[in-house]
Formats: structure tokens, sequence, C-alpha cells
């Protein structure tokens, strides 16, 4: 673990934006204490003014601050990427080891359902359940999970299929450990690494997908403070008051950034090809 | 060679069948009743169970989906539109080429982009260059491609007046679209070529290239890229697979007519079979550019080609050890 984080904090760039993202988590989270204004709490008067001291960000067509809507904004969109990300690795991984574990007849019919599945883009996915089960919060969660098993399950496949044939695995049957032992205990932790490195690369991609959903007006609705439906709601004023469009955006871009960097970071850290 | 071609295009078969099943099933749990959809909201009971029953809506599920797919193969004929009662494969095969082109304008210019930054990115490892690529392609990573457009629109349309904002009446109108393509999209293909060039770099060929007193300009293009093509082209297939399947934002910021702009006009309407129509049609495609890319890449690579034909005579040597 020690010498993860040494590792980890080697690249400057990628320091940098692990205390960036830590920071905009923190921010986010004390929405309640730093945001001047409510999230639906708007002056009509007060509407289309541009950014200033009073409203960083400036306020939206209904004169709602935007800067406080970007925060509690936040939350959602990364308490649903967050959640997306880490649910979808858990059941793809089982999933995938599951099949993999088994083999033979029962790892083909799961490869095939999987396959599938996977015929059809992710966003594509995504759009169709999300217009089927209606919109909302859990119902995007959803969507994004479900559009997400598929590849993870695929990732966690591979390296199982490795690993089930060797000493430790047959070890642990020929002590009588059960299925299920084997597979948790003894499978699962020999890629948990793997398991890491692409959960938090998949972070950003699950806030992209929500975000998107939210876009195309299948996802969080409005009032709802939420950064794609934000910006999809700006979408209309984007001639005359453009920073409804950019201030959810540079938050959401900073965000992503971060992510990005600290992902690859992870993935670089945790690689045992670059390990000295 | 000819096997496997044969062989991807009948794995093809099951699969499709498998995603029109799914579309079916799935769009099928939408909320609504379609013949009050059809009918309209204050139609009587006995007009509802007829439209019910002239659209075979009570029949099973399997039966249904049995029957769409049966039209489809026979016919053609994905069904009628519950909005227009215009035939759905004239509207989706009208808009289908708009999002081709889209779709592959997209990856050429992604490909362009990020193959060339790539090369230069890995001739001159860890200089200024490389790092610039580096962070501009982050930067183009972590924007959505929603945003992107959108401040595009505002700087391009709004402010300096110089492209249209939506439509596609004029080859002015692909620029923008094509640019948020290549911004969010040539990143990975740029890292790609990047690190699949060190690798050949590193080669011991490429030392004898250079030993041999090879002009620089051809060590990087002959026998450098060359050997580094195959995951790119990869990349290329797969970006253009994912762009075509992933059409519906891009098209909706535009208001590009194509198919994905269609599908999302069908799902506020609540018509499904124009939406199951345009799923398809996506994910057929997405299909085919796969298996294109699987094909091409076996094409490229003699070394997957020898590959394909010493399985060949290793399967016979032990068909005849056996015998």
């Amino acid at each position: 673990m020690k010498d993860f984080f040494r590792r980890l904090c080697r690249n400057r760039l990628t320091v940098v934006c692990l205390i960036l993202f830590v920071a905009i988590v923190l921010v986010v989270l004390c929405a309640g204490i730093i945001a001047p204004y409510g999230w639906d709490e708007g002056v009509v008067a007060d509407r289309f003014q541009a950014p200033s001291l009073q409203h960083l960000c400036g306020t939206d067509n209904m004169g709602r601050d935007i800067f406080s809507r970007i925060l509690y904004g936040g939350q959602m969109s990364l308490a649903i990427g967050l959640a997306a990300a880490a649910i979808t690795s858990v059941i793809g991984t089982i999933i995938g080891s599951v099949s993999a574990y088994f083999g033979g007849a029962f790892d083909n019919v799961v490869m095939r359902i999987l396959d599938v599945f996977m015929a059809l883009p992710p966003m594509l996915l995504a759009v169709v359940i999300a217009a089927t089960l209606g919109n909302g919060m859990m119902n995007t969660l959803l969507a994004v999970i479900i559009s997400g098993i598929p590849g993870k399950a695929r990732v966690a496949r591979g390296p199982v299929l490795a690993l089930r044939n060797q000493e430790f695995v047959e070890a642990a049957t020929a002590s009588n450990s059960s299925t299920a032992k084997i597979i948790f205990r003894h499978i699962i932790p020999n890629i948990m690494a793997q398991v890491i490195v692409q959960m938090t690369l998949s972070i950003s991609g699950t806030i992209v997908s929500v975000a998107g959903l939210s876009f195309l007006g299948l996802g969080v609705q409005p009032p709802a403070p939420e950064w794609g439906a934000m910006l999809s709601a700006g979408r209309s004023y984007l001639r005359d008051y453009p920073w409804m469009v950019i201030a959810p955006g540079i938050a959401m871009m900073l965000t992503l950034f971060s992510l990005n960097v600290v992902g690859d970071g992870v993935r670089d850290a945790l690689d045992p090809k670059l390990r000295d | 060679m000819g096997k496997f071609i044969l062989k991807r295009i009948l794995t093809m078969i099951p699969v499709l069948l498998g995603v029109s099943l799914l579309v079916f099933v799935v769009l099928s749990l939408a909320p609504g009743d379609p013949a009050v959809i059809i009918a309209g909201d204050y139609a009587e009971e006995s007009i509802l169970e007829e439209t019910r029953e002239s659209m075979g809506l009570n029949d099973p599920l399997l039966v249904q989906w049995f029957n769409y797919v049966k039209d489809i193969v026979t016919k053609g004929d994905f069904g009628t539109s519950w909005k227009t009662g215009k035939s759905v494969t004239t509207s989706i095969l009208e808009r289908f080429p708009t999002t081709v082109l889209v779709a592959f304008l997209g990856a050429f210019f992604t490909a362009l982009l990020g193959v060339s930054v790539g090369i230069i990115s890995a001739v001159k490892q860890y200089s200024i260059w490389d790092n610039l690529a580096t962070v501009v392609g982050m930067i183009g990573v972590s924007m959505p491609n929603f945003f992107t457009g959108l401040v595009l629109v505002f700087l391009f349309s709004n402010q300096l007046k110089l492209l249209p904002a939506s439509g596609n009446n004029s080859w002015l109108c692909y620029i923008m679209p094509i640019i948020t393509i290549a911004f969010s999209s040539c990143a990975s293909q740029m890292r790609m070529t990047r690190s699949s060039m060190l690798e050949v770099m590193r080669q011991d060929y490429i030392r004898t290239a250079r030993a041999k007193g090879q002009s620089e300009r051809k060590i990087i293009l002959h026998h450098e890229l060359k050997n580094a093509m195959i995951p790119i082209i990869t990349m290329i297939g797969s970006q253009f697979g994912i762009l075509l399947g992933g059409s519906m934002i891009v098209e909706q910021i535009f208001s590009i007519p194509g198919v994905g702009k269609l599908m999302m006009d069908s799902i506020s309407y609540r018509d499904y079979p124009m939406v199951r129509g345009s799923l398809l049609l996506l994910s057929f495609g997405f299909c085919v550019v796969n298996l294109l890319v699987d094909i091409a890449y076996a094409v490229v690579d003699p070394r997957i080609r020898s590959q394909f034909a010493r399985t060949k005579t290793k399967k016979k040597k032990v068909k005849e050890e056996i015998a």
C-alpha cells in the first residue's frame, strides 16, 4: 500500500490532479455550507445576471445562482458516477470470474449473452434502457450500470481463465474449499489490481454517460441540478447568456481531467511491468 | 482465410437475432399502452381491442418478435411508424447515409490527427511537443462532446458568425460536428499510436535499418509505422463503430437529421417501431464495422495470416497422428 502511494506520487501531475479531485469532492460534499444560495432558490427579477461577486457564475433563466447549482449538481453527478463505476465493476467482475472459473458450456452461454449486449454500443444501450425505465436518478443509475457490465465481465474473464489452472487453485480444491470460497478468497484477490485500475479509469466514463443521458433529456430531470441537465437547459440561452453552459461545463471538465490523470497514475502505479 | 471470414459472418447471425430480441423485450417493457398511443387517448375500449388484435399485440411476446424478425428478413420491413404511419424502413434508410457520413468523417479526421500527432510524440519522446500533445489530448478526453459542441457553436456561430449552428445543407455544417468528434476521440488514437510506435522503435530491425544508413524519414514511415499499424487500424475501426452508435449526441447538438436524432425524437413521441428500427440499424452497422475490423486485422498482419495457416496444418498433423 505504502509502495503504491510512493509510486503514485512520483508523477507530479498525478499528485496535483489527486489534490484537485479531492478538493472538488470536498467542496461538493460541503455544498450545504459553501453554497451561497439554495439549488432551487431564485429571484426571477435577478435572472440572466452575468458573473459577479454576488453570483460567482451568474444566474440562470429563473434567477437561480449557477455556482450554488453547480455545487449541488456535483453531488448528484459524482454520486451517480462513482456508484455506477463501483457497482458495475463488482457485478462485472463476479459474472466474469464465475463464468471463467466454471468454463465449458456455462461460460459459453454467458459469453454469448454478453456478446449480444456488446453488439449494442454502450451509449445506445444506456439510452434504450433509460427511455424504457423513465427518468429519474435511480433509473439513470441502472441504465449506466447495465450498459457497463458486459465490458467489465469481459475484462475480468481473461485473467481468471489463466488463473484457474494454477497450482494454488488446485491446492484449494484439494483441501476441500467450497467453490464460492475458491472464487472469492483465492481468485478474485488475485485480479484485484486489474479491477481497481479498470474501475478508476471508468469513473470519468460513467460520469460522462450520466451527464450525456441527462443532456439528451433521459436522465436527471430539471429542476434538479445535474451538470448534464444544466448544460442542456443552458443550450437554449447559449447565444446571449453563455455562462449558463460554460460554468457547469468547466466544472465537469476539471473533474473529468483530474479523474483521468489520477486513473492513468493508478494504472501506472499498479502495473507490474513498470515496477522497479 | 475464407473460412475465418465465413465463420465470423455466421457467428454474427445469432448475435443480431439476440440483439433484436433484447431490443424487442426492453422496449415492450416501456410505459404506455401501444393501442392507446395509436388510437388516441380517448378511444373506446372496443376500438382499442380492435387495434390490439389487428397489430398482433395480443400474441405472446415471442410470437410478436418472431413475426417482426420474419418481416425484416423476408421483406426488409421494419414495421410502420405509430406517429406518421410511414414505413420505418424508408425513414431510417433515408437518414442512415447522413449518420454514416458524419461518423466516417469523424473517424477519418480523428485518425489523421491522432496518428500524425502520435508519430511526432513517439519520435520526439519526452520533448515539449510530446508533453503538450499529451496534455491537450487529456483536455480533449475530459471535455464531454456535448460541452465541446456547445462551446464551438457559441464561438463560431454566435460570436464569429462563421459557421452555421445546425442543419446539413452545406459542407460548412459538417465542420463543427467533426471538430467536436475529433477533439474528444483523437487522444486515445494518439496514445495508441505513440505506445505502439515506441514498442516498434525498440526492435532490432529498426537498429539494423539505422545501421545500414537508411534515411530517418524512411525508417519512421516504412519500418516503424508499417509495423505499428495493426493496433492503430483496430482502433480506427472500433472508433468508427462507436461513433456510429453514439451518433445521437452530436446529431442532437447540431440538429443533423440522422438516425440518432430520429431515434431521440421517436423516443419523445413514444413511437416505438421507429426507435426499434433505428436501434437495430445502428447496432447492425456497429456489428458490421467490428466484423470488417476483425477481417482487416487478419489481412494486414502476415503474422496472423500465417497463424491461421499454421493452426490448420497443426490440426491436420494432430488428426493424422490420431489416425
